[in-house]
């Protein structure tokens, strides 16, 4: 079953020189246990997209269906992973990783059972007194990632969570979202990640939706039939990314140089 | 130093709140708005005193030439700030050692209730050029609005020097310009805008405070009243005559709709020509609009801008006081520089000595001398009476933040309502509300209390500073936060309250700081009003205390007593409960 | 064995391990470096980190690893915290650490005395001792109050409000065997219930 289907979505948004055309058309699915990533030169939507599978934002025309009802507001069973964090710097970290648990309106003692699980889980054992201001960058993202999954979302989005980081902390803690990934016991069921890297895309995902730049639309899905753990030194790895590459090219953009993990805004 | 921006507000990217581009602020509103001022004060004075056309129109001409007094003090004052802050701010910012212990001077020079000292300062101007001679209370009243507008012009112009680009700098340099040509190629351009804007909150608050001393000189005392507008308002008040206060009234808000149309709109214009457009968002904010209704919109944006965001401006010093510990910060690696801070700390604290024992000294010859019996049976209730004023100044703070912050909210978040609102509310607070205290001292005092009159004199004087440092904090609200927690679920009261109320604490500490210090100054006014004894206003208080010591004779003990008093109660605040609650409001709740 | 405690965090030193892990456990740093696009200074302090940890061996401008710095690119995310914790702790500056708050009567260091300990043993840079706090929380090694500007051990209970003493700590979650307290709590006689509360 398609947990999400977006279905012919459309958006765009009006100024003062006249509409703007962001996204057009676009329509996939994802499935259960599926790790998608959507990726695309920079202004092509993909993280207005993102907005729009978990209804933060309305498509200008289409749907977009989670277990098959439309998303009309906020959907609970989906979480988001921001790019720049967004830690409340108030909250201590056990506070934030809270954050979501206490809109569900949950008791306190089955709040701080689950807050410490998660904690745990994404190995933040030992901060969780600790202000985001304390901590760095890897480790926020950490806190992002254990808020979002304590309410053990179906769905978990990821906006480009890596690419505030520096490139040797990102290295890290892609591993480890792929071991949470993997670990059966620990929600979601499927993974939608936006990215501008497109190494990246391929060494997580299952497959990779590319869009072109703007107006955005769906040039291709590519598989990843790569046995995982991935190695990015391989053939197979090599021609998938070129594949990508040639692909986002011909969408009339040249890619970024390979390797490269320059952040663009999008 | 804490950076502006905090306070400043100016955009932080595309706040979907809206950030400050320019709306179209039609000029027709803005008079009507005006218009509505005398409006409202004719239809009072008509109900208490007699009132007619003929009368108003007759008593114009007097009231021209004492709003021309008053018109002449404000400019005499402005030329003093504006050829200060120049010099002042230019020199301390492009000299390391300046930063570091002029600003702290000033920052606490300016920390203490400047109106409060308004009685003393009219005493010893009057020693210095002898009783009866009118220049000493001229005097006075000058270097009172200096001291209003000067600290915050300086800062305008120390933070736009810093904030010249670095390239051009450089080029400044590698031309060698020196001298004058340097100051008005470079220097001077990068301060004007900034410069214009701090003017035209100085001269509002200037207004205010010069009404405010004005009024406060026909307290009737062996000392002469000021001829200009505060005491033709307080006056006719007093005595009831409608027509001369409405006449006043209408001169008043005459004069400050031509500054407004004539000097800062097109001044305005002009020195926008001189921004370095670092507008973050970009959208439409091109530097030099060619067409003139974008040209027209920018100014009236501008002008009602510089009421708003100048209240907040206020609040830097406050704030850089704020964080001057007398110890440093207790984290881990926070320790460099300890060695250049505590230097300059010392400057400052000789400094400081030296001006106390200066104070120490004069207060003892004063305390020293005779004193009458009835005034020193006044003296002992100096203590009474600053924790009355301290419980009024709280108990109007807390009426102040019930309005402003639910209104601050309101008009921040919707886009429609703000529309309207907010320029009414900034031809509002840029009258001078001192200006209506004789009419609401005198016409209210009937259906309120005196203490009820007191509270809402000291209102008005707090509410502007608290509103536009809330509003400015809802605005900066980081849409990133915002969108989080619509990602989780939290919307509506559960929004405010986790979220919303929270992001707010910084602003709502700076504002509150500015407000309690718009509450002392109002003080003097605030408690004690009388004129003429047929309707007065008297209620326990130390600016009270100040009033009776200057308006009775011999009284001069007593005015020393408040004074510090109200000084040692200023102070003993702002170091038990503002600078803590700063200092925990920039670590715990900034989001960088 | 590299001396210095370099500006890095436990994410960045793993992403070091992981991207040598890419290059079948041995690389020349430069290349390294190079793979992501980085100057070799900036993989220096990950670097340096790996190796004060013997997580790497570096000869000759190339980086190798070494049986234990294999088995962490391997470990699950908690296991790596044991691995490094027990890393850690034979490191010089920790070990100076641990030694002070178990001498402290209190068990406790203030910011102050935590900066004079780091002082001896690394470049007073910024960060500096934030970075090392969070190593030491990273490892469970021990824990730091910012409201109340203090070290305690790990899972040393005082800042909680209302906790007298110390009670064993619980382990939720926590599966490494084996895993210790440091200091180990000592009785304190002369103490009521409450009255070594560390202020929160």
């Amino acid at each position: 079953m398609a947990i999400i289907r977006v279905d012919h979505v459309d958006k765009s948004f009006p100024t003062r020189h006249g509409t703007i055309s962001i996204m057009q058309d676009i329509a996939f699915e994802v499935k259960d246990a599926d790790f998608l990533a959507i990726v695309g030169p920079s202004g092509c939507g993909k993280s207005t997209l993102l907005r729009l599978i978990q209804g933060l934002d309305r498509p200008t025309s289409g749907a977009i269906y989670f277990r098959d009802q439309k998303v009309e507001a906020v959907a609970q069973g989906m979480a988001m992973v921001f790019q720049n964090f967004a830690l409340f710097p108030w909250l201590t970290v056990s506070e934030n990783v809270a954050f979501g648990l206490e809109a569900l309106g949950w008791e306190s003692d089955r709040i701080a059972s689950h807050v410490e699980r998660y904690i745990s889980v994404t190995g933040l054992d030992g901060f969780e007194e600790a202000y985001p201001r304390e901590i760095s960058g890897g480790m926020r993202q950490r806190v992002g990632l254990a808020r979002a999954l304590a309410v053990e979302p179906a769905v978990l989005l990821m906006d480009e969570p890596f690419s505030a980081l520096d490139a040797l902390t990102a290295e890290g803690l892609r591993e480890e979202v792929l071991q949470l990934w993997r670990d059966p016991n620990l929600p979601p069921e499927a993974v939608i990640l936006v990215t501008h890297n497109i190494e990246e895309a391929i060494q997580l995902a299952d497959r990779v939706v590319v869009l072109s730049r703007r107006p955005g639309h769906v040039l291709a899905e590519v598989p990843v039939d790569l046995p995982r753990p991935r190695d990015r030194k391989s053939g197979p790895f090599y021609e998938l990314t070129d594949r990508v590459y040639s692909l986002i090219t011909e969408g009339g953009v040249p890619p970024p140089p390979p390797g490269s993990s320059s952040p663009s805004a999008s | 130093m804490t950076e502006p921006s905090l306070l400043s507000s100016t955009s932080t990217g595309t706040g979907r709140t809206g950030p400050d581009r320019p709306r179209a602020f039609p000029s027709g509103l803005a008079v009507a708005l005006y218009a509505g001022i005398p409006l409202v004060t004719v239809t009072a004075a008509a109900a208490g005193g007699g009132l007619s056309a003929v009368g108003v129109a007759g008593y114009l001409p007097r009231a021209s030439t004492d709003l021309l007094y008053s018109f002449l003090r404000m400019l005499a004052a402005y030329a003093l700030s504006l050829g200060f802050s120049l010099a002042y701010g230019y020199y301390a910012a492009t000299h390391r050692g300046g930063e570091r212990v002029m600003i702290p001077v000033l920052d606490i020079l300016q920390s203490v209730p400047i109106l409060g000292f308004f009685p003393i300062v009219i005493v010893v101007f009057v020693n210095l050029t002898g009783p009866g001679s009118f220049l000493g209370p001229n005097l006075a009243s000058v270097f009172l609005i200096f001291t209003s507008m000067a600290w915050n012009m300086v800062f305008g112009v120390y933070e736009s020097v810093r904030s010249i680009p670095n390239d051009l700098r450089e080029a400044a340099e590698t031309f060698r310009s020196r001298g004058w040509l340097r100051f008005r190629r470079v220097l001077f351009p990068a301060t004007v805008n900034r410069l214009v804007y701090n003017s035209v909150l100085s001269w509002t608050g200037g207004w205010f405070f010069l009404v405010e001393a004005e009024i406060f000189t026909t307290n009737s005392s062996s000392h002469t009243a000021l001829p200009g507008i505060g005491s033709l308002l307080s006056f006719s008040a007093a005595n009831g005559n409608g027509s001369e206060f409405v006449a006043g009234v209408l001169l008043l808000v005459a004069v400050i709709v031509l500054l407004d149309f004539g000097v800062w709109r097109p001044l305005g214009r002009w020195a926008d020509r001189f921004r370095y457009d670092q507008s973050p968002s970009g959208e439409g904010e091109v530097v030099g609009v060619r067409n003139a209704s974008g040209r027209l919109r920018r100014a009236a944006s501008y002008v009602t801008r510089g009421v708003r965001t100048g209240v907040t401006r206020i609040s830097t010093p406050f704030v850089q006081l704020a964080t001057i510990r007398l110890r440093p910060a207790r984290r881990p690696g926070q320790e460099r520089g300890v060695v250049l801070y505590y230097v300059s700390l010392g400057a400052i604290l000789v400094l400081s000595w030296l001006i106390l024992i200066a104070l120490v000294v004069a207060a003892y010859q004063v305390l020293s001398g005779p004193i009458s019996g009835e005034v020193r049976a006044q003296m002992l209730q100096v203590p009474l009476a600053l924790g009355a004023s301290i419980g009024r100044v709280a108990a109007a703070y807390a009426i102040c933040l019930a309005i402003a912050l639910p209104l601050a909210i309101l008009l921040a978040r919707r886009a429609r309502l703000a529309r309207l609102g907010l320029p009414v509310i900034e031809v509002v607070a840029s009258f001078p509300a001192t200006a209506l205290f004789p009419l609401i001292v005198f016409g209210l005092v009937r259906y309120l209390s005196e203490q009820g009159v007191a509270l809402l004199l000291l209102l008005t004087g707090m509410i502007w500073y608290l509103f536009f440092n809330l509003l400015a904090g809802v605005r900066s609200l980081a849409p990133d936060l915002e969108e989080a927690a619509r990602s989780y679920g939290v919307r509506g009261r559960g929004f405010l309250r986790r979220v919303l109320l929270p992001s707010l604490f910084p602003a709502l500490v700076t504002g509150s700081i500015t407000a309690f210090g718009g509450g002392w100054n109002t003080l003097i006014v605030a408690e004690y009003l009388n004129v003429n004894s047929s309707h007065s206003l008297s209620v326990l208080g130390i600016g009270q205390m100040i009033d009776l010591g200057y308006t009775e004779p011999n009284g001069l003990p007593l005015m020393v007593t408040a004074l510090l008093t109200l000084v040692a109660g200023v102070i003993a605040i702002n170091e038990l409960l503002w600078k803590p609650l700063y200092r925990r409001a920039v670590e715990r709740y900034r989001y960088d | 064995m590299a001396t210095t405690y370099p500006k890095c965090n436990p994410t960045e030193m793993l992403g070091l391990l992981v991207l040598l892990n890419d290059h079948k456990g041995s690389e020349d740093v430069a290349r390294l470096a190079d793979d992501l696009d980085l100057e070799i200074d900036e993989i220096f302090p990950a670097l340096e980190y790996a190796e004060l940890l013997q997580f790497v061996r570096v000869t000759d401008g190339r980086a190798t690893f070494t049986d234990l710095g294999r088995k962490l690119v391997a470990a699950s995310i908690r296991e790596r915290k044991s691995i490094v914790r027990e890393q850690l702790r034979r490191t010089p500056l920790f070990r100076t650490i641990l030694r002070a708050l178990e001498a402290n009567p209190e068990h406790r260091l203030t910011d102050e005395e935590f900066g004079h300990i780091i002082a001896f043993t690394t470049a007073r840079t910024d960060g500096a001792e934030q970075n090392i706090v969070n190593w030491g929380r990273y490892a469970d090694l021990f824990r730091y109050d910012a409201d109340s500007h203090l070290i305690c051990p790990a899972r040393h209970p005082a800042y909680r409000k209302g906790a007298g003493g110390r009670s064993p700590p619980s382990s939720p979650g926590a599966e490494s065997p084996g895993e210790s307290r440091a200091p180990a709590p000592t009785p304190e006689s002369s103490r009521g219930p409450g009255s070594a509360v560390a202020v929160v």
